[in-house]
């Protein structure tokens, strides 16, 4: 039951029928009861193992608030966090690490085989265990207090919408809401709707409109020339947006149709004009989630270093977000060039802005549409990397793009090319919110029939151009 | 109280702008529809298989057959009207369709049907999707109707919308409006420009078969027994050299033709004529304009043996 089925909208909506009727007492534990179903449904078997991180999660964080002394604290923090990160290592590095073994000795001399693991990887692991993670730390600094009621913690770590491909949620902002979940008003279930409308147009319209070209050129790399490829390169980041912004649209939406605010993941991107500034926008959880619990520890652990310790520190932190998005090395190159991107950015950052204050470039437009474009090629270059299945294919891709150009193959483009419309859709809308606020509204316009047309298009947009079967999301890998 | 009517009476106004929408929008698609199949008939293949297509033989297949078989030149060799009715990457279903809705609107004197012996095998979830060009023909062809049906458990509630009937296809609809598809009744001749002559592959090859497709696989043969129409079915040359010994979709398919007496043509696929010549190919899976010549001509000689054998019989 993947949220673009029809099986997923059905049980959706009784979700939000029942939740609706039941005392609320016993919301929490019913919808508890739709997480797990929604997850065994996927994925029977890792059911338990997502119950074992909860039990454990509740375990250490409760013997954390409990705890008088500050060692024993300390202790039971560093031994859960190892304890529930211990499955995503097994899981997502177990089969790299004895890859790395095997060639390090074999390239010695000795040939060992090493016991292998076939499991696949259970979805939403990587995903629940950050908000564990998370949650231990919050209570462990006491950000939050740690929560005595089970249900509450395995319905933050189960819940339904979020478990997959996030939000990545901190508890300080769920926990609270399960607490109390009241009857959805009104205007909770509408804008849920909405933001559900408008995902699912992100997801079938463009996502996997432009996925059957971008997938395609990427699964076929030897066949086509380097300007082909490099078009190709263009439309994945957009591709990855729609596909990733509207998972985490329809996530928020159907959360907002239950009454729980779940904070958003895109802001807008392309539009922003530093790298900086783009990872400000772009899976925005994830990146608060590794400023909060690695960046933030790691530049403080190394403030001596002064600069250097920040450039370390930022490097670090997208190496891991690097890794925590697979076990490969394009993932690795992928961190790295995030790292350095805005390595470079912090390190000239009082040069840049002497700069911009010199010739009054904050507001030309110009400035800010190269700006933009100039973040959107560093940022689509590095997914080459992320898009490529080995370090080998992503070289292959960036030799061919700069040295054997081409033609387009524009009848391959065909099929994709409803897609670019609603691509443009999209990056009309993102301009309008981000320049005229509150100006030229559709969805939210004020005239009842300007509002109910703006939804019916849309909708008739799905229905017509929409892809039904492409299947997964992006992110459901990770 | 006056929340929850307030609220109904948007969901109901909201229900029926969709639903007045998607009727409208029903009448706009058949109408386009229309005038694509009017305009450009071959560009519209399926449609116009369906509906118009004539010719006293009949050809089907995917592209391996829409590149591969010349009806000018059968016309000419066998001196009947000729037909290729064949559409690129259609799977069993979508000829099951086709030839049966085609036997009743139009009886024609035979049926070639290239195919292999994957194509008994169980359809991959693309080949599925690649059905949903008969997805208009829904309510009014029951055929249709029952290979759509094997998408999903709910094709029959998605088919309410006349919108998602057409999905994906409006582009396809007004570029056949404004132009015109060139083939040679049916036929599109396969170039290498742009292309290199092929390498060629060799290897083993073992399908399974899907009972649910030998099934109707053995119905179309029939039906075609009890209408008197000539089937005749064809292996098209690849440019790949396949040990078929292991190949159990491929003793199936013997053992169907020959338990139901239906000729098979498999003598020029593995045959030196052909594996020797990498000029007749424009890739490993497809004839070029050069091989569909003489595999056509080779085809004709050995289709006129067949029925002269059946005279004399």
């Amino acid at each position: 039951m993947t949220f673009t089925s029809l099986n997923f909208l059905f049980f959706f909506t009784i979700v939000v029928v029942l939740f609706n009727l039941i005392p609320q007492r016993v919301r929490v534990w019913f919808l508890l009861f739709a997480s797990y179903f929604f997850y065994i449904d996927l994925m029977p078997v890792f059911a338990i193992l997502l119950a074992l991180v909860t039990g454990c999660t509740y375990l250490f964080t409760r013997i954390i608030a409990n705890s008088k002394s500050a060692i024993g604290k300390h202790r039971v923090l560093v031994l859960g966090i190892i304890v529930i990160i211990s499955p995503l290592i097994f899981f997502k590095f177990f089969s790299f690490v004895n890859l790395v073994i095997t060639t390090l000795l074999f390239r010695c001399g000795l040939h060992v085989s090493l016991p292998t693991s076939s499991y696949i990887l259970p979805v939403g692991i990587s995903f629940y265990t950050f908000m564990a993670i998370g949650y231990l730390i919050d209570v462990y600094n006491e950000d939050v207090e740690s929560e005595s009621n089970i249900g509450i913690v395995a319905l933050f770590l189960a819940f339904f919408p979020i478990i997959l491909s996030g939000p990545i949620e901190r508890a300080g902002n769920l926990i609270p809401q399960f607490r109390k979940l009241q009857q959805t008003t009104y205007s909770d279930l509408v804008a849920g709707a909405k933001m559900v409308l408008w995902g699912y147009f992100l997801k079938l319209c463009i996502a996997d409109r432009l996925g059957l070209y971008v997938d395609l050129i990427f699964n076929n790399i030897h066949t086509y020339n380097g300007t082909t490829l490099l078009f190709a390169s263009v439309l994945f980041p957009f591709q990855l947006y729609a596909d990733l912004g509207g998972y985490s649209l329809i996530a928020i939406g159907v959360a907002r149709c239950l009454g729980i605010i779940v904070v958003p993941n895109f802001k807008r991107p392309f539009f922003a004009t530093s790298m900086s500034e783009f990872w400000r926008r772009w899976h925005m959880s994830l990146i608060k989630w590794l400023t909060n619990y690695i960046y933030t520890p790691l530049s403080f652990g190394l403030r001596r270093w002064k600069m250097s310790g920040i450039v370390t520190a930022l490097i670090l932190t997208f190496i891991i977000s690097g890794i925590w998005h697979g076990a490969e090395l394009t993932f690795f190159v992928w961190g790295l060039l995030q790292g350095i991107y805005l390595s470079i950015e912090v390190v000239t950052l009082k040069k840049r802005s002497e700069f911009k204050q010199k010739f009054c470039l904050n507001k030309n437009p110009w400035y800010i549409l190269i700006s933009c474009v100039w973040v959107f090629i560093l940022f689509s270059f590095s997914q080459i990397f992320g898009r490529c299945g080995s370090i080998g294919d992503a070289f292959y891709v960036i030799g061919k793009i700069l040295n054997v150009l081409g033609k387009i193959e524009w009848l391959k483009l065909m099929p994709s090319s409803l897609g670019l419309f609603s691509l443009t859709l999209l990056l009309i809308k993102d301009f309008l919110d981000e320049y005229y606020p509150n100006r030229f509204l559709l969805f939210e316009n004020k005239n009842i029939i300007i509002r109910h047309l703006s939804y019916a298009f849309i909708l008739i947009l799905i229905l017509t151009m929409g892809v039904f079967d492409s299947g997964q999301f992006i992110y459901f890998q990770f | 109280m006056n929340h929850l009517n307030q609220l109904a009476t948007k969901i109901l106004a909201f229900i029926s702008l969709i639903i007045l929408l998607d009727f409208t929008a029903g009448y706009l698609f058949r109408y386009l529809e229309t005038k694509a199949l009017n305009n450009n008939p071959q560009g519209m293949i399926a449609e116009f298989t369906m509906c118009r297509a004539e010719g006293d033989i009949m050809i089907f297949g995917a592209s391996e057959a829409h590149g591969g078989l010349i009806p000018s030149l059968m016309k000419n060799k066998l001196g009947i009207s000729v037909f290729n009715c064949s559409n690129d990457a259609k799977p069993f279903y979508y000829q099951y369709c086709m030839i049966n809705t085609v036997i009743e609107r139009k009886k024609p004197k035979v049926i070639i049907w290239s195919i292999y012996s994957c194509d008994l095998n169980t359809p991959t979830k693309r080949d599925m999707n690649s059905l949903s060009v008969l997805n208009p023909f829904y309510d009014t062809n029951d055929y249709c109707k029952k290979v759509i049906n094997k998408k999903s458990k709910y094709e029959n509630l998605k088919m309410v919308s006349n919108l998602y009937r057409y999905n994906s296809r409006i582009l396809n609809l007004i570029s056949n409006i404004f132009s015109k598809t060139e083939t040679d009744r049916g036929y599109v001749a396969l170039s290498n420009s742009g292309y290199k002559y092929p390498t060629l592959k060799s290897g083993s090859e073992d399908c399974g078969i899907d009972s649910e497709i030998v099934d109707s696989f053995i119905e179309i043969i029939k039906k075609c027994k009890a209408t008197d129409v000539e089937l005749i079915l064809i292996i098209i040359p690849k440019f790949e050299n396949i040990n078929n010994s292991e190949n159990f979709g491929y003793k199936n398919l013997i053992e169907i033709c020959g338990k139901y007496d239906v000729p098979l043509i498999k003598e020029f696929y593995n045959s030196p004529i052909f594996l020797n010549d990498s000029t007749l190919f424009r890739d490993n899976d497809h004839l070029n304009d050069k091989g569909a010549r003489l595999f056509t001509a080779l085809l004709c000689d050995k289709i006129k043996q067949i029925r002269e054998t059946k005279c004399i019989h």
